[in-house]
């Protein structure tokens, strides 16, 4: 699979300060690779850079050093555009027009027949689900709403590869499932999908590969399977109707045993023999719940990190929410 | 082009705009009251018609040019509707181009309007034409040029400035522009080198707006020689552009964070 | 709570009438003599106008014209700020040529009707002239004034001249100036002047002025008529007449002669002078 989007040592640095003296920097030298027909995940906690990089790819704005090329070309390059779309954050649209005028006058802009256009504004109406509100001013819209006029005008153009900025951003959980599944229909109709987000386990269910970043730095990237071990790092078991001594005994000592209402849950190391286990449970007229095998999760491995990038400056690492 | 649909969707833009529209109107109602001077004045009613007309048009053009042009990128910039325009294939000049000329389409729009109100008061009083009426339709059309090159000041300080200094600034460039001539006397009449220099230098750098003047004339039914005229049009497209196309370099160069 | 900011409301809006009304007396009564403080300089306005001049100069125009005709509505015998106003409109429009013409005959009238100023009139119409060169009526003007207001009838004669000058004046300019060389301040000259004024104006205010005076120069005429009849019918009867009526009574007149405004003419027993009856609205100069 080809490369679709490639970044060379990509900064950006702003001049801040009342004399503009001080310089922050917002992306120090991003490398990255984006090939043909991944869902490529963007992470990073907010303020990282992850809007920063999108910009500079859609050239918005000027990079300090580095560079970006998308489809082989500069990002610099107009005729890129025609096979891109981008969908920004916290996206707003011309409120004097209604969104059936806004994605025509959109599609519009590409080398589109009249003809052509009303049957892309009809179909990407229908698909996002906004037909009812053709008529509609942009202005009396929902965020949620807006939202899906944004992906709307993004693929308006059929574009090889999408690039969205935080898509779930306002949506409710319905929305969110629709953006995903709309995510999944365009990786399965060949396109390439970039998004940015900070909702871990969308990353897990859709993406082929990720990219953290983090205070303009890429911490981390590589195919989700590869980040995410295949390899279960521990069991757990939940059981009930047995008392903690007898388990304990079953189990013996290396396994954490926590209680969880009226179960007993068993956390145990990952070459645990199951089966003479479950069998002294049962002798002991406990019942065996459930048996789950734990893999490391996104947000454990983001956690990871983070944690790791933060340590050498002194600062204190952020906390997270198991204890792996 | 691209220009195209941007700058139709620009002019979608102003004529929804509701100030605009009672602009027009308050204008043509005011060209409609000069027919009631007749009864308070002693003189030819049609040279104040043509008077008040051309007045009314080119300082409600002016006051629109200016206030929707120090918009016409601010509010693509501060909404950031600009951010999924400018993703598509459209160059950062086609975007220039298409606001300055969907507003410069508005204002012709509004001309035409408001001539038609000067039309008809000169008809309802006269009750004729003559060919010298045809001057005020000349006169409306460099009063135009006029004002597309007050939007052109306006765009270009819209494309780096809030719009409370674009206005200041637009404002200040059309009064002194004004004033040209007596900052050419004086630089003419001074002893100082360097004052000659710098006045000299200010003249043909700043606009001349003394060169559309022509309003008194036309009520008097005197016209400019047509070299003039032609000069005068050619005066304000060629500094128009001129502003545009800094109004384009500026922006080429703007980072959207 | 609503009915009470209404009523405050109302009770306001009344109370900005009474005390504009209120202020409005204050200064009606030092008006007049305010008035000359608030004209800024001709020069100043054109410089600010911002290439409207026109319409500013149609402006103080239209202010002149008012200021003129409410002096006249209220018989106020001082036109002071005329000048100025006139002034102003035609330096901001020195085309604006009802300006110098109306503006000259409101400058040279006599009180009341005008603010004899007949100098003034002139130099405003010289301006004209210099601003206007084609305009031959100015011309016209400048002769008349000379002729009318300020009996210089070589003046006139000049300025008529001058203008016969230019192609398309009327043709009685030329004839009309050596007459005025000849035979000065002759009533004919006159009347023939006050004919054509009337005759070629085409606003009424100026052809009602220009007939008050052909009526005036009518009366005159015939008061001297009847002078000169009285003159040589005294000796012949023997006794002074000491009324107009008795010429009807020796049959020289059917009735009592009136003047053109239908006012009869009376006979001064004393001075032995015939004269306007004191309720003529004729205009007296």
């Amino acid at each position: 699979m080809s490369v679709v989007v490639s970044t060379e040592n990509l900064s950006k640095a702003y001049k801040a300060g009342f004399w503009k003296t001080k310089t922050i920097s917002a992306l120090d030298r991003l490398n990255l690779e984006v090939r043909e027909n991944e869902i490529f995940g963007y992470l990073g906690p907010n303020g990282a850079g992850k809007s920063t990089t999108l910009k500079l790819l859609m050239s918005l704005i000027h990079p300090s050093s580095g560079k970006a090329e998308i489809l082989g070309k500069p990002v610099a390059d107009l005729s890129i555009r025609r096979h891109i779309g981008y969908l920004p954050e916290n996206p707003y649209f011309y409120e004097y027009l209604s969104a059936e005028e806004f994605l025509s006058y959109y599609a519009s802009l590409f080398d589109f027949s009249l003809a052509e256009i009303r049957t892309k504004v009809e179909y990407f109406l229908k698909l996002t689900d906004i037909s009812h509100a053709r008529k509609l001013q942009l202005h009396k819209f929902s965020k949620g709403m807006l939202q899906r006029v944004g992906i709307a005008q993004a693929l308006i153009n059929d574009p090889k590869i999408v690039f969205l900025d935080e898509p779930m951003s306002g949506l409710d959980p319905i929305g969110r499932r629709e953006v995903r599944d709309l995510i999944l229909l365009l990786k399965k109709e060949g396109q390439t999908v970039f998004f940015s987000t900070h909702i871990l386990n969308d990353v897990e269910v859709l993406c082929d590969k990720v990219a953290v970043l983090n205070r303009g730095k890429l911490i981390g990237s590589g195919h989700l399977t590869d980040l995410i071990s295949q390899e279960v790092s521990h069991i757990e078991i939940v059981v009930s109707n047995i008392n903690f001594e007898t388990v304990s005994q079953a189990v013996g000592s290396s396994a954490k045993i926590s209680h969880s209402g009226m179960t007993l849950r068993l956390e145990l190391r990952a070459d645990t023999p199951l089966a003479p286990l479950v069998t002294r449970i049962e002798n002991a007229a406990g019942k065996v719940l459930a048996i789950n095998p734990v893999r490391q999760t996104m947000e454990d491995y983001f956690f990871k990190l983070i944690n790791r990038d933060a340590i050498p400056e002194g600062k204190p690492s952020i906390v997270s929410t198991n204890n792996s | 082009m691209i220009v195209i649909p941007i700058a139709k969707n620009t002019f979608k833009e102003c004529v929804r705009d509701k100030v605009l529209y009672n602009l027009v109107i308050f204008g043509v109602l005011i060209i409609a009251s000069s027919l009631v001077l007749s009864s308070i004045t002693i003189g030819e009613v049609k040279q104040i018609i043509v008077n008040l007309g051309l007045s009314t048009l080119s300082v409600f053009g002016t006051l629109i040019a200016i206030f929707i042009g120090i918009q016409l990128v601010f509010k693509e910039i501060d909404k950031k509707t600009i951010y999924s325009l400018l993703a598509k294939p459209v160059a950062r000049h086609e975007f220039i181009l298409g606001k300055y000329f969907g507003l410069t389409l508005t204002l012709l729009v509004n001309i035409l309007v408001m001539l038609l109100g000067i039309y008809i008061s000169i008809f309802y009083l006269r009750h004729s034409f003559q060919l010298a009426d045809l001057q005020i339709l000349l006169a409306a059309m460099l009063i135009l040029i006029e004002l597309m090159l007050v939007i052109a000041i306006a765009l270009f300080f819209s494309t780096f400035s809030t719009p409370v200094f674009s206005a200041l600034f637009a404002f200040c460039l059309y009064v002194i522009g004004h004033f040209s001539s007596d900052i050419r006397q004086y630089g003419l009449s001074s002893d100082s080198f360097a004052i000659k220099i710098l006045s000299g230098c200010l003249y043909y750098l700043l606009p001349n707006f003394q060169n559309f003047e022509i309003i008194s004339q036309t009520a008097h039914g005197q016209f400019l020689a047509t070299r003039l005229y032609l000069l005068s049009v050619l005066y304000g497209l060629v500094y128009s552009a001129g502003l545009v196309l800094l109004a384009i370099l500026v922006f080429q160069r703007r980072n959207f964070k | 709570m609503n009915h009470l900011f209404k009523i405050c409301l109302l009770a306001v809006c009344l109370g900005i009438y009474w005390i504009q009304s209120a202020i409005d007396q204050k200064i009606g009564l030092f008006c007049s003599t305010e008035e000359v403080l608030y004209l800024p300089s001709a020069n100043v306005i054109k410089k600010l106008s911002l290439g409207h001049n026109g319409l500013l100069a149609d402006i103080y125009w239209m202010r002149a014209v008012q200021y003129y005709g409410g002096k006249r509505l209220k018989n106020e015998r001082h036109f002071d700020l005329l000048e100025q106003l006139i002034e102003i409109a035609t330096t901001l429009d020195p085309k604006l040529l009802h300006a110098y013409r109306f503006g000259s005959v409101f400058l040279a009238e006599n009180e009341p009707i005008g603010a004899n100023q007949p100098e003034e009139a002139i130099a405003l119409l010289r301006k004209g002239i210099e601003h206007n060169p084609e305009e031959w009526q100015l011309h016209r003007d400048v002769g008349f004034i000379y002729y009318w207001f300020l009996n210089d009838y070589k003046k006139a004669a000049e300025a008529f001249l001058e203008g016969s000058k230019n192609p398309r004046a009327a043709i009685w300019m030329k004839t009309f100036a050596a007459e005025l060389l000849a035979k000065g301040g002759s009533r004919q000259t006159a009347r023939f002047l006050w004919q054509e004024v009337y005759q070629t104006s085409e606003n009424q205010q100026m052809k009602d002025n220009a007939r008050e005076h052909l009526m005036r120069l009518t009366a005159e005429e015939q008061i001297e008529t009847l002078q000169v009849l009285i003159e040589k019918v005294q000796p012949r009867i023997g006794r002074k007449i000491s009324s107009l009526d008795e010429l009807v009574g020796l049959g020289f007149f059917k009735k009592r002669p009136v003047d053109p405004k239908g006012f009869a003419y009376i006979l001064n027993s004393t001075t032995g002078k015939v004269g306007l009856s004191p309720a003529s609205t004729i205009r007296r100069y």
